[in-house]
């Protein structure tokens, strides 16, 4: 199996008509989310803040290799001693299979630093990014859903899975390499007794990229 | 006396007169002149008269000033002062130059015709029969030459007969040189065409009395300036396409916007969701409606708009190109002057 994901990796990224001329692309971003984070359980708890993020991607051709990290700090209203730090990385394998289809596959890791301890999570996702072209050459719409293709966590409870995606636009700032990028994020973590973890977030961003 | 001034003027005007045999035969003035040698002024008078006669055949030129100043000298012989002074303005207008040889003529003679001379307000146009202008510096002489002291104005006039250049408007006293460049207010050389010289004579009041005219003929020589370059339009190129159209972009807008709605729910989301993601949605949704707009609009082929600049870049360097040498054509044209006949006319 992992032979034929690779066979098909190197498939996609060189013998594609345009391998030949395939070029380098670097991109590097950063955001600003502002949070939320909702723990369903009984009762139910919320969480804010603000949380900040990276993400540096270099491609070659039809193929690229992009990492994320990101950290905040979300607490209750009015709670500030139950505050939990939020730190999360990521490392996707990505493909663009088809100029509007980009397909990822990698890593994903999650840690909540709570006054209790810390709540570890670990998947392998597989992801699928759709865009279009909204204003020629300026906007572009983008949205992406992921799964979790295993997801452990260090409660022993367990773990039974995570999903989510990610919706909003991109827009070409003019003369210039950068990329404005407005986005709505949505995940939720489960555990296998019943209660999730749903962290959604509003991030505004600067994206610049070279090619 | 006067009779014995009388016997002196005749023998002196024997002696001037005398001519070999054979002119005598060519001479038309030689009967009238025979007859002034002889005294017989009467008779004189009366030949000369018929010399001059408006029916009579017309003499050249320098006869007819001499049957003028014959005349006018028989008539002071005759003590017919009125006569004489008419047949001196005459004179004096036909050649505002003419002066009387004062060894042919005796002192009461010349001495009325000077008197005729300060009377008579006549100018002279001279100028050569053909000059060229080809320089800047160059110039046509036009001599003024007045028979006494008065106003001449000198003025070019276009082929329709309109003032175009004033040459000299002042008193001319014995001579004056006047110089015309052959070109208008702005430097260039007149076209080809017949114009007109005219000087014009005042009296001591600035009426007009006489005007002189000299038909000018100007040609233009120049080569032929070349023809502009025309506008490359055929090679243009498009430097826009048809609008896309089509609702794409708001569908794929809408699309996005109700993703965004719709994610907590696709994300199993069991509590509400972020209200404020609506502002990425309208966000969206906006984008999508500006996009629909814009591509209803030409769009721009750059690549085209990069030829055609580089295309007319070229156009305008022919054309400076163009300009130059027509320039240059045009700095070596010439102006060459020919000058008819004068036309002396009093003014009523």
């Amino acid at each position: 199996m992992r032979r034929l994901v690779l066979a098909l990796v190197a498939w996609l990224a060189f013998a594609s008509p345009g391998a030949a001329q395939a070029r380098t692309r670097l991109t590097v971003g950063v955001d600003a989310q502002s949070a939320r984070l909702v723990r369903e359980q009984a009762p139910d708890i919320a969480l804010n803040g603000i949380v900040a993020a990276m993400q540096a991607g270099v491609a070659i051709g039809r193929v690229g290799l992009e990492i994320g990290y990101a950290q905040g700090r979300l607490s209750p209203d009015a709670d500030a001693a139950n505050a939990e730090e939020l730190v999360d990385g990521e490392a996707m394998l990505a493909v663009r299979a088809l100029p509007w289809l980009v397909l990822r596959g990698g890593p994903h890791l999650r840690a909540w630093v709570t006054p209790a301890g810390t709540q570890r999570w670990m998947r392998v996702e597989g992801r699928a990014e759709v865009s279009g072209e909204v204003i020629p050459g300026r906007v572009r719409a983008h949205a992406e859903v992921w799964s979790a293709l295993s997801t452990d966590v260090n409660l022993g409870v367990g773990a039974s899975g995570a999903r989510g995606g990610r919706v909003g636009l991109t827009m070409a700032i003019a003369n210039s390499p950068l990329l404005l990028r407005l986005m709505y994020t949505a995940d939720r973590a489960e555990l296998a007794d019943g209660r999730a973890d749903v962290l959604e977030g509003i991030g505004l961003g600067l994206v610049w990229r070279r090619q | 006396m006067r009779r014995l001034v009388h016997v002196v003027a005749a023998a002196l005007l024997l002696v001037a007169v005398a001519r070999p045999a054979a002119g005598q035969q060519a001479d038309p003035l030689a009967g009238a002149l025979a007859a002034y040698r002889e005294l017989d002024f009467d008779g004189a008078a009366s030949r000369f008269r018929s010399l001059l006669a408006p029916d009579a055949p017309r003499l050249p030129d320098a006869d007819r000033r001499r049957a003028l100043m014959y005349l006018g000298a028989t008539e002071t012989f005759r003590e017919r002062r009125a006569e004489a002074l008419a047949a001196f303005g005459l004179l004096i207008v036909a050649d505002p130059r003419y002066r009387p040889d004062e060894l042919e003529f005796p002192p009461e003679v010349t001495a009325l015709f000077q008197e005729a001379r300060l009377g008579v307000r006549a100018v002279a146009v001279v100028l050569p029969d053909s000059a060229e202008i080809a320089g800047p510096a160059d110039r046509l002489p036009v001599r003024l030459y007045a028979s006494s002291l008065h106003d001449v104005r000198l003025v070019v006039l276009d082929p329709d007969g309109a003032p175009l250049r004033l040459l000299h408007e002042g008193p001319v006293g014995d001579s004056l040189e006047v110089l015309w460049n052959g070109r208008d207010t702005g430097g260039r050389l007149h076209a080809t065409g017949a114009y007109l010289l005219r000087a014009t004579s005042r009296n001591a009041t600035g009426v007009s009395v006489r005007t002189v005219e000299i038909p000018l003929t100007l040609v233009r020589i120049t080569r032929d300036t070349l023809a502009a370059p025309s506008p490359p339009t055929a090679q243009m190129r498009p430097e826009t396409r048809a609008p896309q159209g089509g609702a794409r972009p708001l569908l794929v807008a809408i699309g996005a916007a109700a993703a965004v709605v719709a994610l907590p729910s696709v994300a199993g989301s069991g509590v509400d969701a972020m209200p404020t993601r609506f502002v990425v949605s309208a966000a969206v949704g906006a984008a999508g409606i500006g996009g629909f707009l814009a591509r209803s609009r030409p769009v721009p082929i750059p690549e085209n708009v990069a030829f055609n600049r580089r295309l007319m870049q070229q156009h305008e360097q022919e054309l400076e190109r163009v300009r130059e040498e027509n320039a240059q054509r045009l700095a070596a044209t010439r102006l060459r002057i020919r000058a008819g006949a004068p036309r002396v006319a009093d003014v009523p």
